[in-house]
């Protein structure tokens, strides 16, 4: 097992290194000019060579290439072309913020998402199936930024009882709950309609196996059948695609954390790209990169937890 | 139906449990907790995705030299909330003397003005590093406007004597703290290295605290500050890119101030929504809003095309779409900037006013009977892009097919400034308000885009005429002179037409009511603060 692990580690790192490599290149090939960002309208042709020559810009890209992989190696993740900051602070400044929000929208996707999809697949047909489907239905029509905006009039401007921007004190659990509300229920309630829809799906599918019949033939009651047989072998297509989820959690938390004026990740690159910050795009991707390929590794060892058949030699 | 209740471990643990959960939820969902205001505190919502740099001679965007202008200062200052010659007064400098030619000015310091953090004594040194730095440093963005400067001698630790090249009767202004004129603490340069980008050191009422990336920047009062101790213990600029976030946060008391959009509309909608009734400010100088058209471009090479453009343009179109924060205007430079020419003053034949039937005739006359198609590249940020629709709309009206490529405001900057793209481009700028500021960035030889030297000359414009009355100008120490040379150099611009003025744009704040900025703001009159930010002194408070 623990070979495996290793193995999936030097895929993983291959993977960054070839992702990063083909940005490297594309980024400086298809963003804008950083020096441009910097001095903006007040730039002269004149300026900005010199501007290019100070940030090592001027070099052929290769040798760029090679110092910043050099750079990584000893663990430099270089400093921000804009404020001169370390990417690895600022990566590291945001992160936990990301990682609450993606938290809670998976927890309240889950929490809410398996056992609704669960009641809606055994209770087929029924108006409480329908009323479950028009609602996730209604749930992944609506853009995160619309849902974002929809809690803030009924909570912020309705009921005034939370703030809309920030990200509250990272040392006060209190004010950063206060701060997670809102984003975290927009998240967590999209979540939710991709969950529930998805284990509706799942089990409906079990259902129709054969051995779900033999098992209702030997006269198992129905509870003994849902939770033994249905639930457990239905949780690892639920695990897989809540895993792949996660990833697309954090791409949707871009446009929360925008909309509720959050620091996170999402927005740091954002914002990097649009300032042509070669470096923070750069370090923000081998974070992405690497979280990709944590929740790959951890979805796979799972399966082994859920389903003792699955075996990785 | 009675229902007994069993008082047994299980349920009771149950009881506590959901108890304990209800506290919580309550305490979480307490609204007095969210926004209790800190006494001392001001928030400020910036408009910024994050902080860009705070080395006050790099730094151009506004969510920047809004902090900036609390941290720094220069030799001289001008008085909180007015922006002119006749307003400059002495700051780290208690005095100055100016030669007689023009060419050198001495500063006496002031003594035992503190560095921030413990970095010692402001001193001659310090100034001379600044200038220095800000005319020869590869990074600083404002070397031409302190290229005249030929030498900084300092006879001792609180004198300091700047040599011009050429006379300048007016260069105590770029000393003011705006665009380069801080002074930078030569030690901390030196200890923090690129670093000091990040961690600036100044000499202002507030000090760098901390920065919390995408989050915000906080600044804490100066306790050594030598106009005394600031009221406010800590200011705390947010980043608040989303303009409905923004305006929520300010509607619900989050932040104190805001800056608003250039929307009439949005503005009311605020005021109307808010509990206390908050003041809206307008921030000045006006920012010029101008379209350039190439000469590169046929047919904007031929004169008739572009005296057309000029008809087609309705002033009256974009202050239905901005409301009070547009003042229309039909000279090359806003009317606030000194040696702006007056409307009055503009002869009857050079007042190029809205009237589609003569732009309609010039376009037939230049062999464009049928109307004729451009192309060109616009931000899609809210006020060019606006500005770039109002006159598509106005152009179609009399026979011009204009096709906005729309691109994010960095490429659409690239493409201006690096590509040399576009044919008609929308340009909005605020400067020092005097008429030079404009002239030399966009309409002297120098500035054409396409030269080495080229800054903002989107029209590739050169007139020797024009350069040499700018020179006069310049040179002249009596300001009714340089106000005579400056508005002949708008007569000539006026008379060859490479860009159309359309008026100004001010800057909308938005504050609370107990907001108090320490200085006198007339209501409805515009305040003049050059970092598109209240300028927050030692006697601000909440």
């Amino acid at each position: 097992m623990s070979r495996v692990i290793v193995t999936r580690i030097v895929f993983m790192l291959a993977a960054i290194f070839v992702v990063l490599t083909a940005l490297f290149f594309g980024i400086r090939l298809g963003v804008g000019d950083p020096t441009i960002a910097i001095q903006g309208t007040y730039a002269t042709a004149e300026s900005l060579q010199a501007l290019r020559e100070a940030l090592g810009l001027d070099k052929p890209l290769w040798e760029q290439y090679l110092i910043y992989m050099a750079g990584l190696l000893r663990g430099d993740f270089g400093v921000s072309l804009q404020n001169g900051q370390p990417v690895l602070t600022q990566i590291l400044a945001v992160v936990p913020y990301t990682f609450d929000l993606t938290i809670i929208g998976l927890l309240i996707g889950v929490v809410l998402g398996v056992p609704l999809g669960f009641v809606a697949a055994v209770r087929r047909n029924s108006k409480l199936d329908h009323v479950i489907r028009v609602m996730t239905l209604s749930g992944v029509s609506v853009p995160p930024f619309i849902m974002g905006y929809f809690l803030i009039i009924i909570f912020v401007i309705g009921l005034g009882l939370f703030p809309v921007a920030g990200g509250g004190e990272l040392g006060e659990p209190l004010s950063r709950m206060r701060y997670l509300f809102l984003p975290g229920l927009s998240l967590g309630l999209i979540m939710t309609s991709y969950v529930t829809r998805l284990a509706r799906t799942t089990v409906l599918e079990i259902l129709s196996k054969d051995f779900i019949r033999t098992a209702k033939a030997k006269g198992l009651d129905q509870r003994t059948i849902l939770v033994r047989h249905v639930l457990r072998l239905s949780l690892v297509t639920i695990v897989t695609l809540v895993g792949l989820y996660a990833t697309i959690t954090i791409g949707s938390s871009v446009v929360i954390e925008t909309v509720f004026s959050r620091p996170g990740v999402g927005r740091l690159i954002v914002g990097a790209v649009a300032q042509s910050d070669y470096m923070v795009v750069q370090g923000t991707i081998i974070f992405y990169a690497a979280f990709v390929g944590i929740v790959n590794l951890l979805v796979d060892l799972t399966y082994t937890i859920i389903d003792p058949r699955i075996r990785y030699e | 139906m009675n229902r007994s209740w069993n008082f047994n471990r299980r349920s009771v643990l149950k009881g506590l449990g959901t108890s304990g959960a209800l506290v919580a939820f309550a305490n979480v969902m307490n609204p007095t907790l969210a926004f209790a205001r800190q006494s001392g505190v001001l928030h400020v919502g910036l408009d910024g995705r994050d902080m860009g740099t705070l080395h006050p001679h790099v730094a151009t965007a506004a969510q920047d030299t809004a902090v900036i202008s609390s941290i720094f200062n220069g030799l001289v200052r001008y008085v909180p909330g007015k922006v002119s010659v006749e307003a400059i007064e002495p700051d780290l400098a208690e005095s100055w003397t100016v030669s007689g030619d023009f060419k050198q000015y001495s500063f006496k310091l002031r003594h035992g003005v503190r560095w921030h953090k413990g970095y010692g004594e402001c001193t001659s040194e310090d100034v001379k590093f600044s200038l220095l730095n800000v005319r020869d440093s590869v990074q600083s963005t404002f070397r031409p406007i302190f290229s005249n400067i030929e030498r900084i001698d300092t006879p001792d630790k609180y004198e300091v004597v700047i040599a011009l090249k050429t006379p300048d009767p007016v260069f105590i202004a770029v000393l003011s703290g705006w665009q380069g004129g801080y002074v930078i603490c030569k030690k901390a340069v030196e200890a923090l290295g690129d670093t000091y980008k990040n961690q600036p050191v100044g000499t202002g009422p507030f000090q760098f605290e901390e920065f919390r990336p995408k989050e915000r920047v906080s600044l804490i009062a100066n306790p050594d500050f030598y106009r005394g101790t600031p009221k406010l213990k800590r200011i705390i600029y947010s980043y608040i890119p989303d303009q409905t976030a923004r305006r929520y946060a300010f509607v619900q008391q989050e932040v104190d101030i805001i800056k608003g959009a250039a929307n009439e509309d949005w503005l009311s909608e605020v005021i109307n929504a808010s509990k206390d009734k908050p003041l809206v400010d307008l921030l000045g100088p006006g920012r010029n809003v101008v379209i350039h058209m190439k000469r590169s471009v046929p047919p904007l090479d031929n004169l008739k095309i572009r005296l057309a453009i000029a008809h087609a343009i309705n002033r009256e179109d974009y202050q239905r779409f901005f409301g009070r924060v547009f003042e229309p205007n039909f000279g090359p430079i806003p009317l606030e900037y000194f040696g702006a020419i007056e409307p009055n003053e503009i002869p009857q034949n050079l007042l190029y006013k809205h009237d589609p039937d003569r732009a309609r005739q010039l376009l037939a006359e230049a062999g464009f009977k049928d109307g004729l198609k451009l192309e060109t590249v616009v931000s899609e940020r809210g006020d060019y892009l606006g500005l770039a629709q109002i006159g598509k709309q106005q152009l179609s009206k009399v026979g011009i097919d204009l096709k906005l490529n729309v691109l994010d405001n960095a490429s659409w900057v690239a493409a201006i400034i690096k590509e040399k793209k576009g044919s008609l481009v929308w340009s909005t700028a605020a400067r020092y308000p005097s008429a030079e500021t404009l002239i030399r960035e966009f309409w002297i030889c120098a500035a054409d885009v396409t030269k080495p030297t080229g800054v903002q000359g989107f029209a590739e414009y050169c007139n020797a005429k024009l350069d040499t009355a700018y020179q006069t100008a310049i040179a002249a120490a009596d300001p009714k002179e340089r106000s005579k040379y400056f508005k002949q150099v708008q007569t000539i611009l006026l008379e060859d037409m490479p860009s159309v003025t359309l008026g100004s744009l001010a800057t909308p704040v938005l504050r609370q009511s107990y907001v108090d900025l320490g200085y006198q703001v007339k209501e409805g009159t515009k305040v003049l603060s050059l970092p598109y930010m209240y300028y927050f002194t030692e006697k601000t408070n909440v």
